[in-house]
């Protein structure tokens, strides 16, 4: 009995059944799937849901087996398993506006994410100093972008010169702008061509599980 | 003699983070404000606020990580502030796990909390926080039926009103991550919400895309528009405060580039140019 659910057609039928229900009711009025539609996108809520559950049980298991081990690295698994779950636990015993849940997700998440941006933007400079080279055209092009949006960017820049601003915002909203378009529209056709290749069964991983 | 030009290229990267250091600390101490002007993307979101009527309805998208204090702080404050002058009707929700204590952080803002008490904010009458709305495909069910997605939790309250995002005219979407893609794909496109959000500089550009495209109503860049909207409502802080030190990092990055630079040219690209001596020597 089994072995039929583990068939590639049965994938197959599922996924193409999933895609209609969802992909119809945005060009058709057809308030039939459109309640179909709405009952699985709540499934895909609830698994969503879920799959936050497993993921904690199954990040504490790997730490405890960590610890269990003394593997390289155990004390942080330790500190993660300690934080992780008690901020399970004070948020589910005193909820997220309590004091017990606030200061540790002001005194540590919010101050560490600020170290690790100070951090980064010292290696930034640093890799900016000596790798950013005018060795040819592109890099050229590049190097006098960069130096026109950090000057744009920044009030100094535009007392030395004022011309860095439209300079800037030329760079910004068309050069940049239709560069990203491009990107978005790439990847957006990629996107369709990847979801037929789903539906005609070309993608293996998906259509065999 | 010392060659001046290997010295330039080779700078070591200790000596930049000193450099850094010391400017960070110095801005820090002895905080310079230099005039800068007002963007056109940044006056036209601050116009558009001002276009609310009282009684609208608006929702805040809060999604944004602790991230958001370094840098954009301000503009998530005056924005919201300068909403709430407006007195709409509002829906909060919180989209990730991590913006609930950030939602939390701003509505306790002195700032904020003032305005709510001036403008009669009444929590189940003109104010409704609908809690988590986990993800894009729950964002696709509250836009097309609010109180089915809600588990008629809020019928009988002013949100009765509401049944679709048809109904809400603005959204703003504090959103750090990818939540404003949702907002762009599930509500302009198909409903006629007003979007309103508030970007890192990283992402602007893509911004502005979905701005030309006619699905955001008005986009701001939130590290200098943070100085500029504490100009526009004229409540100076820690933003204007910070544009001293942005200038100074920037200026000493782009003299950084320009050094490294004279450097390449001056030894370092003669240098790559040589033939390489010893190929197929071992080396440490």
């Amino acid at each position: 009995m089994m072995e039929i659910f583990r068939k590639k057609e049965i994938t197959m039928i599922i996924t193409t059944m999933s895609f209609l229900i969802a992909f119809l009711p945005y060009f058709f009025d057809l308030p039939a799937v459109d309640q179909l539609s709405t009952l699985t996108v709540n499934w895909a809520i609830t698994v969503s849901y879920v799959m936050a559950i497993i993921g904690l049980i199954y990040m504490s298991m790997i730490n405890i087996t960590k610890l269990q081990k003394k593997t390289k690295g155990w004390q942080y698994g330790a500190i993660t398993l300690i934080l992780v779950w008690y901020m399970v636990l004070a948020g589910l015993g005193f909820g997220t506006k309590d004091m017990k849940f606030s200061f540790f997700y002001n005194a540590i998440a919010v101050s560490l994410t600020a170290l690790v941006g100070g951090l980064i933007s010292f290696y930034l400079v640093a890799a900016g100093g000596r790798t950013f080279r005018a060795r040819d055209f592109r890099s050229t092009f590049l190097l006098i972008a960069i130096i026109v949006v950090l000057m744009k960017n920044a009030p100094i820049g535009l007392i030395i010169w004022p011309g860095f601003g439209p300079l800037g915002t030329y760079t910004i909203d068309v050069l940049v702008a239709g560069a990203n378009r491009a990107f978005k529209i790439g990847t957006a056709i990629a996107g369709i061509a990847l979801g037929l290749r789903i539906l005609i069964g070309r993608e293996t991983m998906v259509a065999e599980g | 003699m010392v060659d001046m030009f290997k010295v330039m290229a080779t700078i070591d990267r200790r000596i930049y983070f000193l450099l850094f250091l010391t400017i960070m600390i110095g801005g820090s101490l002895y905080p310079v404000v230099l005039p800068m002007p007002i963007t056109n993307w940044t006056q036209t979101f601050y116009n558009k606020v001002n276009e609310v009527q009282p009684g609208d309805i608006l929702i805040v998208h809060m999604g944004a990580g602790p991230e958001v204090r370094l840098n954009m702080w301000s503009a998530y404050k005056l924005i919201l502030w300068q909403f709430i002058q407006k007195r709409p009707r509002i829906i909060w929700m919180t989209t990730w796990p991590n913006a609930f204590p950030v939602g939390e952080m701003l509505l306790n803002d002195p700032l904020i909390k003032d305005a709510i008490k001036m403008a009669n904010y009444v929590k189940g009458v003109n104010f409704t926080d609908i809690g988590f709305v986990y993800g894009e495909p729950a964002l696709v069910n509250l836009a097309k039926d609010f109180h089915g997605f809600t588990e008629n939790k809020f019928k009988g309250t002013w949100l009765d009103e509401v049944k679709d995002m048809n109904d809400i005219q603005y959204y703003l979407c504090f959103g750090a991550s990818g939540d404003y893609h949702w907002a762009a794909k599930q509500i302009s496109l198909i409903y006629k919400t007003k979007i309103f959000t508030v970007s890192d500089p990283g992402l602007f550009p893509t911004h502005i895309i979905y701005m030309q495209a006619g699905n955001f109503y008005a986009s701001i860049e939130g590290v200098t528009g943070s100085a500029e909207y504490e100009l526009l409502t004229k409540h100076y802080g820690e933003a204007v405060g910070r544009m001293g030190i942005i200038s100074m990092t920037h200026l000493a990055f782009v003299l950084i580039i320009i050094i490294g630079n004279i450097g390449y040219f001056g030894w370092e690209r003669k240098e790559r140019a040589k033939p390489i001596k010893n190929l197929g020597e071992k080396h440490d």
